[in-house]
Formats: structure tokens, sequence, C-alpha cells
């Protein structure tokens, strides 16, 4: 673990058209960790993944990479620099093959031979997609759709991903699963960024929590102090499902 | 700005407009320019009439010009020495415009199923066919005189008074102008335009919700087709001549090129864009040859500062803002939404005595149901009822086939084996619209709201299929429009009043995708519960939604069956949702059902825990 935090937002605001979404967000992610941010709905949870992703200019503050500063850098940009996306509902291309969709996600990579030595790895990590490989996207099952999903974003080599509500519409056998894989990726290694409504399932695997209401960041602590926090129990705990 | 404030203004303002178009006649230098006058308020004919097709409906008709040309052509069959038939012009006004509708309807029952770029094509050809007809049948029989046209057309007589000057000619293509541009305006604002808006926004949610589409698209092309016929009668008269070059392709373009100019379905915006390029020409009329390439580089350059037309929503007068709805309390909450009282104590109308519960009558009968996507089952020799005023549950992994059954049964697929009754009557094979009219309404699972209409017009949208007005009734105001609109708002208002103030108040009037997302999963409920069906089939309600959020829905949907009598299918992924409301619950794998029973029984079976719930089991 060095010094240099992964990602880095400083004072934030953006906004859409003539209206603020964020107001002075500050979040810090550092090697190997697993972050989450949390917050209901419209509180700014996907204009903050749009923000680091440069989908969204933001109009003050800083944003850095690695140290490097990447506000007002296009998307494509961004993205080749290290960071990948696990969107919501998984967004598998339903016609290509589950390769091709693989291969989608090493998209911007050049080292052909390193891709394919990679893709190996993955599938030793997720054995389940081994006898797919030649399957369409849109026959796989729920399940397996997740973990292909994953592994495109992985395949681009990220130094940090971030996932947009991973448990939104899916069974409850898969929620677990999914928090599990979440869970798997970063212990290889790879800084996580989650972005959830179901606050109980995401503050149980995560480091550090930050929680985002109508544009703020309101609270900011270790996950276990959130779960034990009054504030959070009464706002968003009370229901365990 | 109050009511009454807006209504002077607004009389106001139609009062300047009479005065200016009564006096401009005068002030026109010369004959040239009242020539102008005139062809501009034929322009701003055609361009409402395809703004009908092409804006409100959204359909991409390039037969258009051919209807113009079939009006103009009537007319100088009826009205010349070509066959010597002198029919007074109002007559053959009527006759032009209902005949081109016709046409337009006999084109449309053709190739309105199409979509898109192939009801382009198919269009297309017919305009090119029309045009190469009145250029060739001069022969063997001289119908439409050939490339040489028709021409010396009896001067229009109304009542006696001579319409020969380009002043009289002016007043008369104008008043004519002034009724199509009322028309539009009455039908946008009517269960018409509404019926059209959804269309375009969102077909499939559109049909779920009763619009009959492909009635209300073939409604649209023939109304455009009349107006169309109509100016091309005035227009011939105007000209005193017919050529087949006045009725191809590159007018075509122009009209088209006023329509997007002005706003895609903006009808003060369309009006503007005729104006404009009506008159723009005359005065890039010096520069001769390089007239057409200054006339395409002020279109590019406007499309590229105003993509969406030039009274399009106008965003660079409003200052930026803080969000609506920021919350500077310090209380911790996990939803806007909370800042806004609940639902009150609305009267509970109907029972009379406590509460409805389960009836032993079967509802909904699904039996031996399948249904496969190029070779994969999705919903597999299915069988289940669904009682009277039962919330059944139905749940399972996903691509278990839950959804596949609501399209089952909604309408949007039509099963491959079995039958779907509902009160005993065969439902399977039925349109989605038809569906809906038999009781039957649902929500989507992603949400398929019309966005850029209001919230109270997407209330109001969900009763099309109840209200009757026909385009007369509309374009006349008569009162049983009056009568039925009053109602259709009394009835959207109450609706979205169960959400308490969440849907209405200064909300009313937002567009849909101004709405939070809980917010909009309660609009799409608050959209089927406008179409009084009796059954609701809910499709992940609460999806997306904190825990706050999904008790208060879990509520609510049961409220709507103790409180109002309503049957409930669901599709759910939360358990504690499913657990307190349902009677029933129906577990479904692999498109097949694997269990059905109260939500214990179901929670204890192996073949769900292994499938569904997981080890934990929770």
């Amino acid at each position: 673990m060095n010094d240099t935090p992964v990602l880095e937002l400083i004072d934030v605001d953006t906004y859409y058209g003539n209206i603020q979404v964020l107001y002075d967000i500050n979040i810090t992610i550092n090697d190997g960790e697993l972050i989450c941010l949390l917050g209901g709905n419209a509180s700014g949870k996907s204009t903050t993944l749009k923000t680091i992703l440069g989908v969204c200019k933001i109009r003050k503050g800083i944003l850095r990479l690695k140290g490097e500063r990447i506000d007002g850098k296009s998307t494509k940009d961004i993205i080749s620099r290290g960071v990948a996306i696990v969107p919501e509902n998984r967004r598998i291309f339903p016609r290509m093959t589950v390769l091709e969709n693989m291969e989608m996600g090493a998209f911007l990579r050049t080292e052909k031979e390193a891709v394919k030595k990679d893709i190996e790895k993955m599938l030793l990590l997720f054995p389940a997609l081994k006898n797919r490989l030649f399957n369409l996207g849109i026959t796989l099952s729920g399940g397996e759709q997740q973990m292909l999903a994953m592994v495109r974003a992985l395949l681009s080599n990220p130094c940090i991903l971030l996932m947009d509500e991973p448990s939104m519409g899916l069974a409850p056998l898969l929620v677990d699963q999914q928090f599990e894989l979440i869970q798997q990726v970063n212990e290889r290694g790879t800084a996580v960024f989650v972005v959830e409504q179901n606050a109980n399932m995401a503050l149980s695997i995560a480091d550090r929590g930050y929680v985002l209401q109508t544009g703020s960041i309101v609270l900011a602590d270790a996950a276990q102090n959130l779960l034990n926090n009054e504030m959070m129990k009464a706002a968003y705990l009370g229901g365990t499902d | 700005m109050t009511l009454q404030a807006t209504r002077r203004n607004r009389f106001l303002g139609s009062a300047a407009v009479l005065l200016a178009l009564f006096l401009l006649p005068y002030v026109m230098p010369n004959d040239y320019w009242l020539r102008i006058y005139g062809i501009t308020g034929i322009y701003v004919m055609l361009s409402l009439g395809l703004n009908v097709v092409a804006g409100f409906a959204g359909l991409l008709d390039l037969a258009y010009v051919a209807f113009f040309g079939i009006g103009g052509y009537t007319f100088a069959l009826l009205s010349s020495n070509q066959f010597n038939i002198h029919l007074p012009f109002l007559i053959v006004l009527p006759i032009a415009a209902l005949l081109t509708m016709a046409f337009g309807f006999a084109l449309g029952t053709t190739s309105i199923r199409l979509s898109g770029d192939y009801l382009a094509i198919v269009t297309l050809a017919f305009a090119q066919v029309f045009k190469l007809l009145l250029i060739n049948l001069d022969r063997p029989v001289n119908i439409t005189g050939g490339v040489n046209g028709i021409y010396n057309f009896d001067a229009i007589n109304i009542f006696g008074m001579k319409i020969v000057s380009p002043e009289s000619y002016a007043y008369l293509i104008w008043f004519s102008a002034l009724i199509v541009i009322i028309g539009c305006f009455r039908l946008k604002d009517s269960r018409y335009g509404r019926g059209w808006n959804a269309i375009r926004e969102d077909e499939l949610a559109a049909k779920v919700l009763g619009v009959n589409a492909t009635w209300m698209k073939l409604k649209a092309f023939a109304g455009g087709a009349f107006i169309a016929g109509g100016a091309g009668a005035l227009f011939a008269s105007f000209q005193d001549s017919v050529f087949p070059n006045n009725f191809d392709f590159p007018q075509l373009v122009i009209v088209y090129c006023m329509v997007i100019l002005g706003g895609l379905g903006n009808i003060l915006g369309v009006v503007l864009g005729a104006i404009l390029l009506s008159i723009l020409p005359e005065f890039l009329r010096e520069y001769g040859a390089y007239r057409m390439m200054f006339y395409g580089l002020i279109l590019i350059i406007l499309m590229a500062l105003r993509p969406q037309g030039l009274l399009g929503a106008i965003g660079f007068l409003s200052r930026t803002k803080k969000r609506p709805d920021k919350d500077e309390t310090g209380v911790l909450r996990a939803s806007t939404d909370l800042y806004y009282e609940a639902a009150p104590e609305s009267e509970c109308k109907g029972s009379e005595n406590g509460k409805y519960c389960k009836g032993n009558r079967v509802a909904l009968e699904i039996k031996g149901v399948s249904m496969s996507f190029g070779g994969i089952t999705a919903v597999n020799d299915l069988d289940f009822c669904l009682f009277e005023r039962e919330i059944l549950s139905i749940i399972g992994p996903n691509g278990a086939g839950k959804s596949t059954v609501f399209n089952l049964i909604s309408g949007i697929y039509r099963p491959e084996r079995g039958s779907v009754l509902y009160n005993g009557s065969e439902i399977a094979g039925l349109k989605p619209h038809q569906v809906l009219k038999a009781g039957i309404a649902r929500t989507f699972q992603n949400l398929r709201l019309f966005n850029k209409m209001t919230v109270l017009d997407n209330a109001k949208v969900a009763q099309f299929h109840r209200t009757k007005t026909g385009p007369l009734s509309i374009l006349l105001h008569l009162p049983r429009y009056k009568k039925e609109e009053e109602e259709c708002e009394r009835y959207a208002r109450e609706i979205l009043g169960l959400f308490g103030k969440r849907l209405t108040g200064y909300r009313l009037e937002q567009e849909a995708t101004s709405l939070s997302y809980a917010n909009r999963r309660r609009l799409e409920m608050a959209r089927a519960l406008s179409t009084k069906a009796r059954v609701l089939m809910l499709d992940e309600p609460s999806a997306g939604m904190n825990p706050q959020e999904t008790s208060e829905v879990t509520d609510f949907i049961k409220e709507l069956r103790d409180k109002y009598g309503y049957t409930i299918l669901l599709i759910e992924h939360k358990l504690n949702l499913v657990r307190r409301i349902s009677d029933r619950v129906l577990v479904l794998d692999y498109g097949r059902k694997i269990a059905e029973g109260s939500y214990d029984e179901v929670a204890g079976n192996t073949q769900v825990i292994e499938a569904y719930l997981g080890r934990k089991g929770r």
C-alpha cells in the first residue's frame, strides 16, 4: 500500500444545467480499499459516479487519479487511465458471446497476449464462466451475468473499480453472491468504490463509508462505526432486508 | 401569474395577431410581396399539417407532398375546363380535403404498422409514384396535363364575393390558416394530443395503458393529409395552375425544414419556422445562384445553435440555482421524499363494513402457458389462478420468466401454447390496449413513464381508453368535450392525491423526468390506477427504494386491496414486502412453477431455498 490515494475528490461541485447537484464533495479512496457510498434516491450517488467518469464536468474542485489531475479530461481518457465501472443492471451485450463480452472490456488495451493471459486468470477466479465462453450473453443466468460484468470491467486492468447499485433488482441469493464477488475482487488488490442503497449489505463488506444527502456528504466514517451510528440506524438501517 | 392575467394576455395577444393579419396586406409595398404574404399562409398550413403527423405522432411521412398534390389536382380537375366541370369553390375545398384524407387513410392502413425507416421508404415510394402519374397521365386520355400541368381555373366565388386580387387571396388564405392554427391547438390539448404524445414518447407503454397506437397513428396520418389537401386546393387556385414540379421532393424538404426549424410539435414554433423560411429566400434573391447555399448555411447554423428548434425550451434565461430539495436541517434522512407529508387519511370508498379481502371467484386463470425465445424456454407449461381481490406474489431468480409472465398476460407476447382467461373469457392473443380495456393494468420494472409529459398528463393519458370524444367535438369544443376533459382532470388529480403531496401541487405541472426516482415509481403506479382497471400487475414496485420507502409502498399496495378492492399480481425481490402483504406466493425457476402457497410454506421449501433464497434463508 503506498501513500498516494487511488482516487481523490476534493471540494467538488457538479451541476446539471443550472441546478447544482453536488456540493463540496470530498472522497478519498486508498490503494486496496473497499469504500461504499450510501444515500437515498436523488441524493447524488449516480452523479458522483458520473463526475468521476467525466460524464458530468465538475465546476469547482479537484479530481485526482493516482495523484494526477483528471478533472476536465474526457471519459475515454479517464477509462484508459485505469477506472472501470460495472453499470447498474450490468448491461451485458446480449448478442455477443461471453468471450466477446470479455474482450470488449479490454477494448482499449493493445497487448493482446497479456489480455489472453488475463482472461485465463479470470476464468480461474470465475470457473462458472469457463463452459459458457461461446454462448451468447443473453443466455446467461442472472448470477453468470453478474460475474461476466465484473470480469469485463476487470479486464481493462483498472486501478479502481466503480460499482453502481450492484444489488438492484437481484434475487436474495444473488445479492449475497454479488457482495461475495466484490469482496473477492477487492482481496486481489483492486480498490473498489460501491454505490449502494442496501446500506447493511454494503457496510458489512466495506472498509469505510460515506453518506450522501441532497448532494452533500453528511457522514464519513469507518464502516463498523457507521453500522453502530444511531442516526444511521434511524435513517437507513431500520429495515433488515 | 394568475389565471385571469394569463387569460387577459392571451386575449390581447390574439387581438394583436388578428389586427396585424388584417392590416398587413395594406402595408405590403407591392403585389409581389402580397403574393409572398399569401404563399407564407399556405406554408403555415402545410407545415402545421405535417406537424400533426411528424410532430405530434412522430411519423416520418414522406408522402406528405403527394397529399398536397392530390388536393391541388382535385381542385384543378373540378374547377376548370379540363373536363368542363365547374363546381363552386365551397364544394371543391371540402372534396379536395376529404379525398386527400381518404388517400391518407388508404396509404396509412397499408403502411402504418411499419415503423421508422420502413415507413419513410414506403411513403417516399408513394410520393414518387404519384409524381410519375402526374407526368404520364396525359396519354391515352389527358387527365393531368402531363408536364404542362393544368391552368386557368374558375375564379373563387364565395357567396358572391369574387376572390381574384392578391389582397382577397391573402385574406382567404390567412383566414384558413388561422382555423388550422386554432384546430391544432385544440387537438394538442385533448385526448388525441395526449395519446399521440404518449405514442411518440414510448409506444409500448402507451399501448399497455390503453392507447390504440395503430389507430391513433392512422388518424394522425389522415389528419395531416386532410390539412395538406385543403392547402393544396387553395394553393392551386392561388397560383391559377398546377404542375408536377409543385409537388416534388424539394418542396417536401422545405416543409420539413420549416417544421424542424420551428421545433417539432411546437405549434407557434412551426408557424414561426414557416414564416421565416418563406420570407428568407426573398432577401437572398439578389445573390442569384448562391441563394440556396446561403439558405442551407443559415439552416445549418440555426440548427447547430438550437437543435430543439427555435421555440424549444428556452434554457439560457434561467439562472444558476440550488437544487429545489436541498436539505439544510442537518437531520439524516434516507430520502428527499420524506420532507413531504405522507398521504392524508383519505375517505374509504367502496368497502362499507371494514376491509376487502381475498374472494373465492377466480379473476385470472393461466392454463398451460408456454413461451420460448429462439429455442430458450422462458415460460414452461405454467398454470396458476389469481382470485378476486387477492394479492399474489411471484418470486424467483433473475431470468426465471417472471416478467415474461406479465408480458404474456398484458398482450405484449402471444403465448405459444395455453390460454389466459380473465373472468372466464380468453384474453390470450388480444392486443395490449384490449387487455387493458378488459380490466388489467400493469407497471414496468424499469419505469416507462412518458418523461417529457407532465405528471398530470401522465395520469390523464391513462384514461384514453375510457374517453370517447372524437375530432369534431375536440375541434369545435362541444360541451361533451368539456365535460369529459373536466372529469378526466378530476380523476387524475384524485389518483395522484393518493400519494399525499408528492405528486400534487407544483409537481402536477412538472415533467415526469424531473421527479425523484421514488416518485417516478409512484407515478408509474398512479398511471396504472388511473386506467380504472381492477387487476393490477406490479413489476418490482419497490426496486431501488430504501427500507423506509419500501415499507411505505408495501402499506400502499396493501391499502389498494384492503380499502379499494383491487386484485393484485406482484413481482418482487424484497421478501419483507412479499411476506407482509401476500395472500399467496408463487415461485418460478427456469420458467416452471416450483412452489405455490402461503409465504411460510414457500419459504420452507428446500427447492426454493436452493434456487432462490440461499443458504442463509433470510
